[in-house]
């Protein structure tokens, strides 16, 4: 063997190793927030390239807002949060006109929804009504009050936690409304190891957490822009595709899925699937970018029959034959 | 996860349940012919009662747990079961059935079986099939009725709406979409285990094996045996089909038109095979009158005298010599005289000479009184039925041969010596037959009518039986006994005497100057060309034969023959007709040509008890043999494929343990071979650097073979790293090589579509080709053996 280290074969520039690298810097960033949950940063790494609105499902206290607020800090942007709760209107979330009396005229006063990050925590404890403001501004990327578009800024993304649907007193989220959200993530106990670590890290002086909560932002909001540009660009065979396809009509048929996959659906996964491809140093998607993010993209926008989502997924994933190789 | 089906709703079970019910009514039409209506009422009602009764246990077994119950071994016992129960029932007052019932009522057993446990969907499409070919079977079978008309129609509602209910109920969703790939690999692998077993087995399946089990459907027609439970009476088959356009697709109908023609008649056969009998010109004939005796035979030989010269029939065994004469004739299609179909070698019976000369052989008188003949009729036919008593009963079952004439100008019909009766379509007038001599019927025309089948009952002297009878042979009938007057006869008793010193059994005697005439003498076509020697007064036309030329023709055969029998005081007596030759048969036709050089001399010796048999004197022609029960074929075949493993054992247990080997050690053996196939893709790829990209793809399909045969066959949806890294620990070592492979791999076949050559140098990928064996080495078979 003479190749010491495996040379990144990608047709990347300069630039793109720049971008690598600082990648590579967010995401240890990410995980000194988030101890243990080396997957979960991944794929909130994912998902942030490929311009996804993230839903993080789990139960309280699990680091869900530490990861939200470490992402929003370390990619520089502005950084809004909604708490929801039942009584919260939808106004809250986009902002209102205010009569002022000064000027006698109307003023426009920007909601939360206004900021480069949003974290909408435990949103399913709002209204549906509540829920549905964030719609337009999740998808468009733009508000419209009182017959006004407001554009949102270029980077715009919701982070939205929620707390497991069974628990009382939550509005399960519309089928619409999940399927805005290109991931669902759970986050999951850490293990002993690092809960231990976590602890322990509890415990430094006060400087330290003034250190890390004032973390200075590894990149900036262009760049993140730029990034998103190159992770469009990751190549895809034809041959993957079809397969994808093949994998939509799979879950639209199969009798323990109500809702299957729907072409949104299909090219959220296509971008995310390039996302896992570029974090990967890799110019062209390959069938284990698809299936990396199958899970965490599809739970989300599949409607399960019986309480087996994952596992059903997970079949589905070993079923549906991969492509055939064939040369180009 | 196993997805798991829906339960069978007791409707859905119901269903399948009446589609077997009905196939079942229509089962029933097929014994209504033989059973009366009690009994076949109370077998339907346990039919149903066992249906529904099975139907009802099933269910509660699958209520009480889920697994069902290993159902195998009982179809197959079920499947044999009415097989061998049928000898018991004909045992019975009830009676036995037609081998076809019996086949098929072992399909509306299993049928059955099927339908009770269609609680568990997998014997659904079972159920299903077999009910439709039960139907189908039986109504072949049955007579056709408004029964059998209603019973379809609602067989037709019932598997309709059976498939309407299926397809909505899987519309709606309810029936689970099974994820069990069929993969046509596997089914073609399936599908070459059989063809496997018969290549294996075909070394042990010589000819006889095969047609020991001809004729499985005896009782249909097929093979023309004669059954007391046969459905249709004899010869139903389908043989006899018209054939007009070439003479060699005849095959005559029984109601076509009675022809005439002037084709060969047997003597022009017999002057054409044999030469035309030699007649001396101006010498004195020689007639021989029996050494002894000859005081008492004086007056009978007398008239004997003058019928002989009076039939102008005798056989001169006297012949010109001539070599093989007969040009092919190319402007004919078919050179047969007509075709025999049935069981052959067949001796079939023209003319019989009780006398012998010392030069030609005379026929007897057309006179037998033992015999009545008397016309009966039965199977749609009008049959001549010769009843005699005999002593003996030492005969087989009855068989059935056809006969189509094509084209022979004689008015004898041929027979085989214990024919039981004889049948033209349509002919019902007893006037039509005439008897000739002994067991020879002539038809009351100029000659056989042609494209006509004529059908022979007959049976066969089964000589298996003849151990029991000591007194074989010993019948004495004088007129059978007489030898010519000559000083050869002194020679020809003394060579008796010589063959068949030690046995004092008439019996015995008989079989070893068969056996002398079969093993010492040469059997020739035709004698030497030349002139014939001129015979001294008082020499025996077959005295040359015997005791210089040791060869000759089948009429010396049979001449000879019957001289030692006779001076040994047996009685024996010489028959001409056909041979029908198993060598012509033609398995396509079913039939059996007999042709001009078919033409045969042979003996036949008196039993006693008004018995004749058949003597096969010369070596090349065989005597047909008692026909085979259905089990006697199968221990045949079986004996045959002992015989063969026992006589070549060495072999056989070598491919044995080879196979076996083989079977055993499949695994390593597979991954050899695909190894190899590997090597040699790679080695190919050598020689094309510009394609050794495909040296990857070869690799990975040879990982996915060693894979699959090692037990961890990769699921068509999961990529290979994931898969091995899964399913095996991987060392450092090997997880880079895999990673360095995978990568390459990955390159080529998803990479860029736009090519950039700068960005992708080729000194960026190590040399595929190296890459491949480097990663074949790193998880060779044995590694993907260690989990």
């Amino acid at each position: 063997m003479t190749t010491s280290t495996p040379p990144h074969h990608t047709q990347h520039s300069t630039s793109v190793d720049d971008h690598l690298q600082q990648l590579a810097q967010l995401e240890e960033t990410l995980n000194s927030a988030l101890k243990g949950k080396a997957s979960v940063v991944r794929m909130v790494l994912i998902c942030l390239l490929s311009r996804g609105h993230l839903l993080i499902e789990d139960k309280p206290g699990l680091g869900k807002t530490t990861l939200a607020k470490a992402l929003a800090a370390a990619i520089g942007g502005q950084f809004a949060r909604v708490q929801c709760t039942p009584d919260l209107l939808p106004s809250d979330i986009t902002g209102f006109n205010i009569y002022n009396q000064k000027d006698h005229s109307f003023e426009f006063r920007r909601g939360p929804v206004f900021s480069d990050i949003c974290l909408a925590d435990e949103i399913n404890r709002a209204t549906p009504r509540t829920q549905s403001a964030l719609l337009e501004a999740m998808a468009e990327r733009q508000v419209t009050i009182d017959s006004h578009c407001h554009k949102l800024p270029e980077q715009f993304l919701v982070i939205a936690t929620q707390n497991p649907s069974e628990q009382h007193g939550t509005f399960p989220l519309p089928e619409a409304q999940c399927d805005r959200f290109s991931m669902k993530l759970s986050i999951g106990y850490p293990g002993q190891n690092d809960e231990v670590a976590m602890l322990n890290s509890a415990i430094s002086k006060g400087e330290h957490d003034e250190k890390k909560t004032n973390r200075t932002s590894i990149f900036d909001l262009a760049t993140l822009a730029a990034i998103q540009k190159e992770v469009e660009q990751i190549d895809m065979q034809n041959i993957l595709l079809d397969y994808m396809v093949r994998f939509a009509h799979a879950t639209r048929e199969h009798p323990g899925l109500s809702l299957g996959i729907s072409p949104r659906g299909l090219l959220i996964w296509q971008r995310t699937a390039q996302a896992a491809a570029y974090l990967a140093r890799r110019s062209f998607v390959i069938p284990d970018d698809l299936q990396e993010t199958a899970i965490p993209v599809l739970s989300v926008r599949l409607g399960f029959e019986y309480e087996q989502g994952d596992a059903l997924l997970e079949e589905l994933l070993r079923t549906v034959p991969l492509p055939e190789f064939t040369q180009k | 996860m196993s997805a798991k089906s829906t339960p069978v709703t007791l409707r859905e079970h119901l269903e399948l349940g009446v589609m077997a019910l009905l196939a079942l009514g229509q089962y029933a039409l097929v014994e209504s012919g033989v059973r009366s209506p009690l009994s076949l009422g109370i077998s339907i009602l346990i039919n149903a009662t066992l249906l529904f009764g099975g139907i009802v246990y099933f269910r509660r077994v699958q209520a009480q747990c889920e697994d069902q119950p290993v159902l195998l071994p009982v179809i197959i016992v079920i499947g044999i079961l009415s097989l061998a129960l049928e000898p018991v029932f004909r045992l019975l007052p009830i009676g036995g059935s037609a081998l076809e019932v019996v086949l098929v009522r072992g399909l509306k057993n299993e049928m059955l079986l099927f339908a009770m446990a269609c609680c568990w969907r997998q014997w659904h499409p079972l159920t299903v099939v077999s009910s439709l070919f039960l139907f189908l079977f039986s109504m072949a079978l049955s007579p056709s009725g408004p029964l059998t008309r209603l019973f379809l129609g609602l067989y037709l509602c019932a598997t309709t709406y059976w498939l309407i209910a299926r397809y909505l109920r899987r519309y709606a969703g309810t029936l689970h979409a099974s994820h069990h790939q069929y993969s046509l690999k596997r089914f073609l692998v399936l599908a070459l285990i059989p063809l496997a077993v018969i290549i294996v087995l075909g070394p042990f399946a010589s000819g006889r094996t095969i047609w020991s089990l001809q004729g499985f459907f005896a009782t249909s027609g097929g093979e023309g045996g004669r059954d007391q439970y046969a459905m249709g009476g004899i010869g139903n088959g389908d043989a006899l089909v018209p054939g007009k356009e070439n003479v060699q697709t005849f095959a005559p109908i029984d109601d076509a038109p009675f022809r005439e023609d002037h084709k060969p008649s047997l003597y022009d056969s017999f002057s054409e095979e044999y030469g035309d009998a030699f007649k001396p010109k101006e010498q004195d004939r020689m007639i021989a009158l029996p050494p002894q005796k000859s005081k008492d035979m004086l007056p009978e030989l007398a008239r004997e005298m003058k019928t002989m010269q009076q039939s102008g029939r005798q056989f001169s065994t006297l012949r010109n010599k001539t070599g093989r004469m007969r040009a092919d004739i190319d402007d004919m299609n078919s050179k047969a005289l007509f075709h025999v179909v049935g069981r052959v070698p067949l001796h079939l019976r023209m003319d019989i000479y009780d006398f012998y000369d010392g030069v030609e052989l005379i026929p007897g008188e057309p006179t037998d009184d033992q015999i009545k003949y008397k016309l009966v009729e039965h199977d749609q036919f009008h049959w001549l039925e010769a009843s005699e008593n005999t002593v003996y009963d030492f005969f087989s079952a009855e068989e059935s041969h056809v006969l189509k004439i094509v084209g022979i100008d004689t008015n004898i019909i041929p027979t085989p010596l214990h024919w039981t009766g004889i049948a033209i379509k349509d002919l019902e007038m007893r006037n039509f037959y005439k008897e000739g001599q002994y067991r020879v019927i002539h038809l009351d025309r100029d000659a056989l009518p042609e494209l006509i089948p004529i059908h022979i009952r007959s049976r066969v002297l089964d000589e298996r039986h003849f151990d029991s009878a000591q007194v074989l042979y010993s019948g004495r009938q004088i007129r059978y006994l007489s030898v010519p007057d000559s000083p050869d006869m002194v020679k020809i008793k003394e060579l008796s005497r010589q063959i068949t010193r030690g046995h004092r059994r008439q019996r015995d005697q008989v079989e070893a100057i068969e056996r002398y005439m079969r093993e010492r003498y040469r059997h020739l076509d035709k004698l030497p060309e030349g002139i014939p020697d001129e015979l001294s007064p008082g020499e025996l036309s077959v005295s040359r034969f015997l005791f210089e030329r040791k060869g000759g023709t089948d009429y010396e055969f049979a001449t000879a023959t019957m001289l030692l029998l006779r001076s040994l005081d047996i009685s024996c007596r010489v028959v001409s007709g056909f041979y029908a030759d198993p060598e012509n048969y033609d398995r396509r036709k079913d039939h059996t040509s007999v042709f001009q050089e078919d033409v045969h001399f042979w003996c036949e010796v008196y039993l006693g008890g008004n018995i004749w048999n058949t003597l096969e004197p010369t070596p090349g022609y065989e005597k047909l043999a008692p026909p085979l029960s259905l089990y006697e074929k199968i221990e045949f075949a079986l004996l045959m494929v002992v015989g063969w493993i026992a006589a070549n054992w060495i072999g056989f247990l070598l491919t044995v343990l080879l196979a076996s080997l083989l079977v055993w050690q499949r695994r390593p053996v597979l991954a050899l071979l695909c190894w190899v196939d590997w090597k040699l893709r790679c080695a190919w790829l050598r020689l094309v650097p510009e394609h050794a990209e495909r040296s990857l793809l070869f690799t990975r399909v040879l990982v996915d073979r060693f894979l699959r045969l090692s037990g961890h066959s990769r699921p068509a949806g999961v990529p290979l790293r994931k898969w091995i890294t899964d399913s095996y620990q991987l060392s450092e070592k090997e997880r880079q090589q895999l990673t360095e492979f995978l990568r390459s791999l990955d390159a080529a076949v998803y990479g860029t579509r736009t090519v950039d050559q700068n960005a992708i140098s080729p000194s960026f990928f190590p040399d595929p080709l190296r890459l491949s064996s480097d990663t074949i080495r790193h998880f060779s078979w044995s590694r993907f053996r260690r989990v």
